[in-house]
């Protein structure tokens, strides 16, 4: 029995015929895929199917894959690709509603629970405001699958310089959001 | 460490993008600063929102691996997922095309004997073609234009003398004269010494052939005329009442058309603070800045420049305004007015708006550009529709000096509203 944990062998085995050892590369990915997709498209099932297409369009194009790259790389890449192409598919249906959460999982008071939802709402109405670029850099860098500013470099196509820099400016960015809010909200209460 | 460099380092403490010998050095710290403590505190409760709210709160999505397995299996032997046959035939093209040129040679020599140049023109057709079958590029990471950046100007001030084309060499423009030259790159050698640290260089002003811009410490104008290519002026702002490095006032600038003359002031966001602040009028060419005003809290919008009519030589008359008093201020005569003289009108300077959130222009006919950039701070010029100049960053964060910047000239051609561009 020859253990395999190196997603490069396991690409290379795929490749000599086993194909069934593609299942171990969907349970290595599968969760991590949906988080980043969902995180873009605000939708359960939506980001059940784009998954789904992630994974086969990568098996059929496996030969394709340039093995100097890291294979999470060149997964998260197809996974970025296809959700944009939806997204710009359907600009219309994509409106990102904040309903979808289970509200059970979490174990908290009300108080708490309507403080967590706001913060939410914030996070992600500003994700939304993002550019396309900063966005990526974003939620690429809060997958499971633990992806390097090196590895968002090369699924972005740019610089691993810039990719920190942009990182780095997003919180000063969503701290400046915030207050803006907060302006607003004391504005409208005082009736201005 | 210092305060304040343990602050600028808390982001990249978190993601883990420090020296191991800095991180030891942070730790230290942190027991026994109670006020970095704070900000390191802060900080980690960010993150972890974003961690939790991105990452670890559970949402309803189901697994399908089964089905993505399924589907796989499905469809393996159907032709379009490649099985091992297909993929030995992929890595094995070389052979694979080798010997079916062999027998087509074969076949043709022995068809039409003499022949044998058009066969193998018609071999290498068919080459490409078995190539377009096999070879299936990647789809690609970034989707938009890739504009080229034209000619652009590059200074680098460690290499100044090499880069900088003017013929003295000493990066200063050749409309300065010997006295103010001499001047000039004295400022220019004892700013290469200073480090970083006093914030991006931000465009004030930028026309066709002059740009000015600042950091918290200088401003420095440029002229990116071919002819005239280099430093015209350099203010150190030590001296001068402006700015602040705290709270909400922050230096505000506003420059005649022609960019020979800046209104340097400070703008303090808190309304009804008196400003113990000043207002200044710098003449770039000649290096003078004039006290025009006291306790003056300056916003560039309320500034406004006047010149005469008909009358393109730069006579200019600026008014500014705050909440208290109204400036109006002779720039030729270097005095006061009491109202303004009936024969100048309003010069407008022309303007691209620029929407910081997702960086896109809006010009004054409401067209809006769309732009991602990169390394670039957020202030650009649109020298013409097809031209941007921006100041950048030196890439390299290592050794930064104060000094080190580009002014580049880009050409976007913006065929999809969206132009992604790299140095």
């Amino acid at each position: 029995v020859i253990i395999i944990n190196e997603d490069i062998d396991i690409v290379k085995s795929i490749l000599m015929g086993n194909t069934e050892l593609f299942e171990v590369i969907v349970n290595r990915y599968e969760i991590g895929i949906q988080r980043y997709v969902y995180n873009m498209v605000r939708n359960s099932e939506t980001s059940e199917d784009l998954t789904q297409e992630v994974f086969i369009s990568a098996y059929n194009k496996l030969y394709t894959f340039n093995r100097e790259y890291k294979f999470s790389t060149w997964l998260f890449q197809i996974a970025k690709n296809k959700t944009i192409d939806y997204i710009r598919k359907n600009k219309k249906k994509v409106d990102l509603e904040y309903c979808d959460i289970i509200a059970s999982s979490v174990d908290q008071s009300p108080e708490n629970f309507v403080e967590l939802m706001e913060t939410k709402n914030n996070i992600f109405e500003f994700i939304k405001c993002l550019n396309e670029i900063d966005r990526q850099i974003l939620l690429l860098r809060y997958t499971k699958n633990k992806i390097t500013f090196q590895q968002i470099a090369l699924i972005l196509n740019m610089p691993e310089s810039s990719v920190k820099k942009r990182y780095y400016r997003i919180y000063d960015r969503y701290e400046l959001f915030i207050n803006e809010k907060q302006n607003l909200k004391t504005l409208r209460y005082r009736g201005e | 460490m210092k305060c304040v460099k343990f602050v600028t380092l808390i982001p990249n403490y978190f993601e883990e993008d420090i020296a191991s010998e800095v991180k030891i050095e942070m730790d230290n710290h942190i027991s026994n600063c109670k006020s970095c403590r704070e900000k390191f505190e802060e900080r980690k409760e960010l993150l972890d929102t974003f961690k939790y709210v991105l990452t670890d709160e559970e949402i309803q999505i189901k697994s399908r691996k089964y089905e993505i397995i399924n589907n796989i299996n499905n469809s393996k032997y159907t032709g379009s997922i490649p099985n091992k046959t297909f993929y030995n035939l992929y890595t094995k093209r070389g052979a694979f095309i080798g010997v079916v040129a062999a027998v087509f040679l074969m076949f043709v020599i022995f068809k039409y004997g003499g022949n044998v140049y058009s066969a193998a023109n018609q071999y290498s057709t068919n080459k490409t073609e078995r190539n377009k079958v096999v070879e299936n590029v990647p789809e690609k990471a970034v989707p938009a234009v890739t504009p080229v950046p034209s000619s652009p100007i590059k200074i680098k001030f460690n290499e100044i003398s090499k880069e900088l084309l003017n013929p003295t060499g000493d990066g200063i423009s050749a409309t300065v004269n010997s006295a103010s030259r001499k001047k000039l790159v004295e400022m220019i050698s004892k700013m290469k010494e200073l480090p970083i640290g006093v914030g991006p260089w931000r465009i004030i002003y930028c026309n066709n052939e002059k740009m000015m811009f600042y950091n918290y410490g200088h401003m420095i104008a440029y002229n990116y005329n071919e002819k005239e290519k280099g430093i015209y002026s350099i203010l150190a702002f030590t001296n001068l009442k402006v700015g602040s490095y705290q709270g909400s006032q922050i230096i505000n600038f506003s420059s005649s058309p022609d960019g020979n003359y800046l209104i340097i002031g400070t703008l303090n966001g808190e309304q009804n603070v008196t400003s113990n602040k000043s207002l200044y009028l710098y003449d770039l060419n000649n290096a003078l800045t004039k006290e025009i005003a006291t306790n003056f809290n300056m916003n560039a919008k309320n500034v406004t420049w006047y010149n005469n009519v008909g009358d393109a030589s730069s006579k200019w008359v600026v008014s500014a305004k705050d909440d208290k008093s109204t400036v109006l201020w002779d720039v030729d005569n270097a005095k006061a007015l009491e109202k303004l003289p009936i024969d100048v009108k309003e010069i407008v300077k022309e303007n691209k708006f620029l929407n910081y959130e997702d960086l896109s222009f809006t010009d004054d006919k409401g067209n809006i550009t769309k732009l991602v950039a990169e390394a670039y701070i957020d202030t650009y010029w649109f020298k013409d529709n097809n031209t941007l100049i921006a100041v950048q960053f030196v890439e390299n964060m290592e050794n930064l000096k104060l000094m080190d910047f580009q002014v580049v000239e880009i050409n976007i051609s913006d065929k999809t509203g969206k132009v992604t561009f790299r140095p």
